[in-house]
């Protein structure tokens, strides 16, 4: 008796909700009919449709967040932009692609990856990317983009795989302050590495005692903050066909004696260090120059207003006759091989505006990193921060790009490794590097 | 027939009584056991079966295409690993870490236990308060302790304070005190996780046996040697297996604080495997690497079963 | 009397010496118990500094200008209580089901002859052995064909495949601990088995049980290898994943921020634990008395 009544309540509970959810299905069908009609009227604020479709087509946009949130790319984009619609994905950083590897092997890739210049190659090797030769030539702006980023940071065995996005480059940062009070020019900081050397000891002679925070203990910094001295000088990590690695020359060895002359003369804070970088101690004042990226344009910012009014920037110290060097890392972006279709053409749409006057605003003004493009060094804002922006500038036009090489990321280990040894003292600049040397050719051989 | 509708009943209307054999007293298979294991089974096969054969066959193999294509390298990945001078190195670090995290934390957390046991007031909270670190997520405390060890860290301020030495040292950043640095984190968390488990063996053993030790005249030592050790034996050996097996995959203690570096003083066979997989993007070396760390597991595991004369497990 | 002569005499429990001994055992385990809180004061010390106070050196040992302005800011950087209920639905999810499927396998695995018993607890006992990490990615695939990506269900599914093992290796032990007559007398009564089970020897089990869910709910509460790569969208991050923003770039941490999160994230375990605390115990004697 109990049973049946129970029975019939299931039941009717149960036509309930099929009822429910036809009316929702019904609801949503007519939403998509209506819109439908009346989207093939709307004008596209680019004048360009895609796809034709009633919907936007929905790409997803996957970064790398850590300080800075690209996901602000796609709001800005998706603001201005009816017929494609980002949907961004960030990770942090320390997951260092993990996920996303577990994606395209899955095949679910996202249609557009904004990929950390240095995995490029290996991304590039496995097969995850679209090659875009015709796309990259294509592009209006092409004449206008930095050299360095048109020889390295896009390509890969003689394809290009991505666009160039947001830039991080390497430049020391000095307080005007703490220079004028120790008797040096503030228009005029120290070009080679004997003046660096020698502001240092004026430095510290007027009370500063600690002039310069750097370190190089974190992987990643050997290449950020080191190489560009090695470049400077003419010297090379690894030759033309990236066959052999040459950080075992001259070159090499006399920009890790600048390093260790540093260490040695308590100039600098301990370059070994791994536990914080150098921003805190720099926007503390505690120190009065300090080695970073163009991250620390916005993190001293936010911590010392003041400071931030009275900083410049400059180009890393050269040897004598060299040319002053430095690194270009951040993102490129890509499209991924599985995407086709519409949303590959949504993907390129994207990837294209980037590089725009709109998409190189979000770069510098919103995350505080540089464009690709001369043209978007040529707004108010970078204008008004000409003692910033110059290095920075003349940064993206003599540095270099990391080299594509899609197992650089084994090699920076044995790099890092012995600017370490040589900096703790355990071991002479010369022998470290071509202790290096062996084991990043045994790298590249293998 | 009960006129209960509890959900043992359901199960029992369920389940005819065929398949039990203890009421039919029938002969014949009896698939009642199987059936007990069935849904873990089922589990266990669809869910990691097939992604451990998959990895089994990927370590004979290099990834030419994400998703894609493969290529046979026979034994290639295996030998470029043990001809590897920093497998070794991390081998030799890895039976040092061991030692820091099963046999350092068994033997404080054995003493502590006895200390506790023999009745102090407070008992719980001592067990409660040294279990915490337990707790806390291993990233965290990689930080904390990555902090107090720092150059800014309270380590080194209360030494330079003592005047025990003039300038900050370096604990994490140094190659001789890497590895020490992680085993004090490692100690911290593990302690009170053998505390609390030799504790409960300790006060499971019946007061009644030490009142006929005491009777006997057996002295503290000896009572302790001949029949608290022997009754502890099983709760032992279920934390030294499960630290031994921990230790040969755990890396994020040593990853989180100091990376492996500086120059491999602090690698450990997990933290490099990880660099290999996840870092250097080698997969199929990755695969071999995680099998010989499975079979490194195995072994020794095998080995303290064995030595210890066990059918425990 | 000579040092040794003396130890001794404190070890052998002579009456004169034992007030001193229970003072000396006190005094060591306070100062063990303090050893062991240091770093858990600094935590919470840290996140109730500013920014600027933590990297001062020597470090400020009490928070000069207790704020919880890091909370507050923290708990602004996502909606961490819709993370929360996630975690407590992963975990509570992850710990019921393991133990449904562990316990009966535990429990024949442990009283029952039958062909192949030892193989197959060799087979479950071998899961405890894999690095989980090189199953990442095979395991990814799998379950994005099957549809279990970005789901909750999904990493539940995970984890309870993961700890199978373990918890099979603790409640094992446990069962076969028990005495042995339980089901005799049962079967005598003309029990069937499966009711046995339920009815008698799980009860018994509890402070096992307790045991088990305590150690999966609290390891899968902090794992955050599996919840990164199998949860894509935000709204269903766990805390351990939500944790990992404050980390940003080696070196850029945002401790004060970083510490009040973890404080957070560990309370529900803490008061959890001394909740259960008790049936722990009485688990863990149980797991271990032969």
């Amino acid at each position: 008796m109990s049973f049946d009544d129970e029975s019939d309540v299931d039941r009717r509970r149960i036509l309930k909700a099929i009822g429910a959810s036809s009316v929702l299905g019904l609801a949503g069908c007519s939403g998509n009919g209506g819109s439908g009609e009346t989207e093939d009227e709307t004008d596209n604020t680019d004048g360009t449709d895609a796809s034709g479709d009633d919907e936007p087509v929905e790409i997803t946009y996957r970064d790398r967040s850590g300080g800075s949130d690209p996901s602000i790319y796609a709001d800005v984009y998706n603001d201005s932009h009816d017929s494609i619609e980002i949907n961004p994905s960030m990770k942090p950083v320390e997951e260092k692609y993990r996920a996303l590897i577990a994606q395209i092997s899955a095949g679910n890739s996202p249609e557009v990856l904004g990929l950390d210049v240095v995995y490029l190659p290996r991304f590039a090797q496995l097969g995850a990317l679209d090659t875009i030769n015709d796309f990259f030539d294509s592009r209006e702006y092409t004449d206008e983009i930095f050299q360095p980023l048109k020889e390295d940071f896009i390509n890969w065995n003689d394809d290009v795989y991505a666009m160039p996005f947001w830039i991080d480059l390497s430049a020391y940062y000095y307080n005007k302050n703490h220079y004028e009070e120790a008797g040096l020019d503030p228009e005029n900081p120290p070009e080679t590495f004997q003046e660096f050397l020698d502001a240092c000891e004026t430095l510290q002679q007027a009370g500063y005692d600690t002039p310069l925070s750097n370190t190089l203990g974190f992987v990643g910094l050997e290449s950020f903050f080191y190489l560009p001295h090695v470049w400077a000088g003419g010297g090379e990590f690894l030759n033309e066909d990236k066959t052999e690695c040459l950080i075992d020359e001259q070159p090499a060895v006399d920009a890790l004696n600048f390093f260790l002359e540093l260490q040695e003369n308590g100039y600098s804070t301990d370059q070994t260090s791994t536990e914080s970088f150098t921003y805190g101690a720099f926007a503390a004042e505690e120190t009065s120059m300090m080695y970073g990226g163009g991250t620390g344009v916005g993190a001293v910012k936010s911590q010392n207003e003041e400071l931030f009014e009275n900083m410049g920037t400059a180009m890393f110290p050269k040897p004598e006759g060299g040319t002053r060097s430095s690194f270009l890392g951040g993102d490129s972006i890509s499209v991924s091989s599985q995407a086709s279709g519409e949303k590959r053409e949504a993907a390129l749409e994207f990837i294209d505006w980037v590089n725009s006057e709109e998409g190189m605003k979000v770069t510098v003004e919103d995350l505080g990193y540089l464009p690709a493009r001369k043209s978007g060094f040529d707004t108010e804002y970078v204008k008004n921060r000409q003692d910033i922006f110059g290095a920075f500038r003349q940064g993206m036009e003599q540095g270099h790009a990391p080299p594509m090489h899609p197992r650089f990321l084994e090699m920076q280990g044995p790099l890092n490794n012995a600017i370490e040894r040589v900096l703790l003292g355990n071991q002479d600049p010369q022998p470290a590097l071509t202790q290096a040397a062996e084991t990043i050719n045994g790298v590249l051989q293998s | 027939m009960s006129s209960r509708n509890t959900l043992s009943d359901r199960i029992g209307r369920f389940v005819p009584d065929r398949f039990s054999s203890s009421t039919t007293g029938e002969p014949g298979i009896n698939w009642t056991p199987y059936l007990y294991l069935l849904p873990a089974f089922v589990l266990y096969a669809v869910v990691l079966v097939y992604p451990f054969i998959d990895t089994f066959i990927l370590s004979f193999q290099r990834i030419t295409t994400l998703g894609g294509e493969r290529r046979w390298v026979g034994l290639q990945n295996y030998e470029a690993i043990l001809s590897d001078p920093i497998f070794w190195r991390a081998s030799l670090n890895t039976v040092i870490f061991s030692i820091g995290m099963v046999f350092v934390p068994l033997v404080l957390g054995l003493g502590l236990a006895i200390l506790i046991d023999t009745g102090v007031s407070g008992t719980s909270t001592f067990r409660s308060l040294i279990f915490v670190p337990v707790i806390v997520p291993l990233v965290v405390a990689g930080i904390i302790f990555g902090w107090l060890l720092g150059t800014n860290g309270l380590l080194n301020s209360v030494l330079v304070g003592a005047g025990i030495i003039e300038e900050p040292m370096r604990f994490l950043n140094s190659t001789t005190w890497s590895l020490p640095s992680v085993l004090v984190m490692v100690i911290w968390k593990r302690t009170g996780y053998y505390l609390v488990i030799l504790l409960a063996g300790l006060q499971g053993i019946p007061d009644n046996v030490y009142e006929a030790a005491r009777v006997a005249g057996k002295s503290r030592w000896a009572t302790f040697r001949n029949i608290t050790l022997p009754l502890l034996k099983p709760a032992i050996l279920v934390t030294v297996i499960i630290g031994i097996i921990d230790s040969v995959k755990a890396f994020a203690h040593v990853y989180v604080m100091t990376g492996g570096g500086p120059s491999h003083s602090s690698e450990i066979l997990a933290t490099y495997f990880y660099k290999v997989a996840f870092r250097f993007f080698q997969f199929g070396k990755g695969a071999a690497y995680g099998f010989i760390l499975f079979a490194i597991a195995l072994t020794l595991s095998l080995l303290v079963i064995r030595f210890s004369g066990g059918s425990e497990i | 009397m000579s040092v040794v002569t003396r130890i001794r005499d404190v070890i052998s429990g002579d009456s004169d010496v034992r007030t001193v001994t229970r003072v000396g055992t006190l005094a060591t385990l306070t100062v063990a118990t303090i050893l062991v809180a240091i770093p858990l004061y600094w935590m919470v010390a840290t996140s109730l500094k500013t920014s600027v106070q933590i990297g001062v050196f020597p470090p400020y040992l009490v928070p000069p200008t207790p704020t919880i302005d890091p909370f507050i800011n923290a708990l602004q950087t996502g909606p961490w209580v819709q993370w929360f209920l996630n975690t407590v639905v992963i975990s509570g999810g992850s710990t019921i089901l393991v133990l449904a499927l562990a316990t009966p396998a535990a429990y024949v695995l442990g009283r029952r002859e039958f062909p192949a018993r030892k193989p197959l607890y060799v087979l479950f006992i071998g899961i405890l052995m894999i690095p989980a990490q090189i199953l990442l990615i095979p395991m990814y695939t799998l379950f994005s064909r099957i549809g279990l990506i970005n789901t909750r269900i999904g990493l539940i599914v995970a984890y309870s495949a993961f700890f199978l093992g373990f918890v099979v290796f603790l409640l094992h032990s446990f069962f076969t601990n028990l005495p042995d007559n339980v089901e005799d007398a049962a079967h005598i009564g003309g029990v069937p088995e499966w009711r046995t089970f339920l009815r008698v020897i799980l009860p018994m089990a509890k402070p096992g049980i307790a045991t088990a869910a305590i150690f999966v709910f609290v390891f899968t509460w902090n794992e955050f290898l599996f919840a990164l790569t199998f949860l894509q969208t935000q709204e269903l991050y766990t805390i351990s994943v939500g944790l990992q923003q404050f980390q940003g770039l080696r070196g850029t941490v945002v401790y004060n921020q970083l510490f009040a999160m973890s404080t957070l994230a560990t309370l529900p375990l803490l008061i959890g634990f001394a909740l259960f605390s008790e049936q722990f115990i009485k688990g863990m004697a149980g797991l271990n008395l032969k």
